[in-house]
């Protein structure tokens, strides 16, 4: 063990958050910046649109996660 | 030229400047080769993210989660190297590409169903994403064999999902809401590979 287990808890929760919160500014951008071309950059658009997905199921699961503790 | 070289480059150099010979540099045109293709520094730190399944296993066993999750980042890690080793020492190529893609599957899908054999992970699910990733890799070479060469079909969608995996491995070794998101991981993945899927085989290939 390098943390303790409430240590590990709220590093994971903060890192969660942190990744969450980067993923949603970069793909949050991308999602804006391909929304106009969104026929020609269609794989672009809809990778931004799964990133984006993939960003309320972490801050989901992250909320689920604090609720059952 | 070196830095006294040029101090003195009109002037008599005296003899107590210690000339330094030009550092020895690794000429790559010269490995030009089929060999360089498949041998090459972005392949070398692909190749070395199987040396992390070993000891997360291991850890795993012991109960060490926290180690073993250590081990996954540092193969998530080592995977934002090799695209920039490829392009630092201009060594990308398709297979280099397919290969990255088949080490994210084998190292993923290693931990992933080692934590569901070790009742870390729900095993349904895990075998649901297992087998979306063996129907992709059998997607991609047919979309290769439609190409007509060694390539890659890039989706942008499918990279998030790897990514995804990884904290999925994470949250399984940490037991964070491992249920929850291995469900929403196997769902969020067959969406998009049904989308890849027909840009891949039915949509005409990209010029």
């Amino acid at each position: 063990m390098i943390i303790s287990h409430n240590a590990a808890v709220w590093f994971i929760s903060f890192m969660v958050l942190g990744i969450c919160l980067l993923w949603l500014w970069w793909d949050g951008r991308n999602f804006l910046r391909f929304w106009p071309k969104r026929k020609e950059l269609h794989d672009e658009f809809f990778g931004s649109l799964m990133g984006l997905a993939c960003v309320a199921i972490g801050l989901t699961g992250l909320v689920r996660y604090h609720l059952s503790l | 030229m070196s830095i006294q070289q040029l101090f003195f480059q009109n002037k008599k150099m005296p003899q107590w400047v210690r000339v330094r010979p030009e550092p020895a540099r690794l000429d790559l045109s010269a490995m030009n080769s089929t060999l360089y293709k498949y041998i090459n520094p972005a392949n070398a730190i692909t190749f070395s993210r199987f040396f992390t399944l070993y000891p997360f296993m291991q850890f795993m066993e012991k109960g060490e989660g926290q180690w073993a999750v250590v081990m996954a980042m540092l193969c998530g890690f080592l995977d934002l190297f090799d695209g920039m080793a490829a392009r630092k020492f201009n060594c990308s190529s398709g297979f280099g590409e397919f290969f990255d893609a088949a080490a994210d599957g084998i190292c993923y899908g290693v931990m992933l169903s080692y934590l569901a054999w070790h009742g870390d992970l729900p095993w349904i699910p895990i075998v649901g994403i297992l087998a979306l990733g063996g129907v992709n890799t059998i997607a991609r070479l047919l979309y290769a064999k439609r190409v007509g060469e060694t390539t890659n079909y890039r989706s942008w969608a499918m990279e998030r999902v790897v990514a995804f995996t990884i904290y999925l491995v994470g949250f399984g070794a940490m037991h964070v809401e491992a249920e929850f998101y291995s469900w929403a991981c196997v769902s969020i993945m067959a969406f998009i590979l049904a989308h890849d899927i027909k840009r891949m085989l039915l949509d005409p290939v990209p010029a």
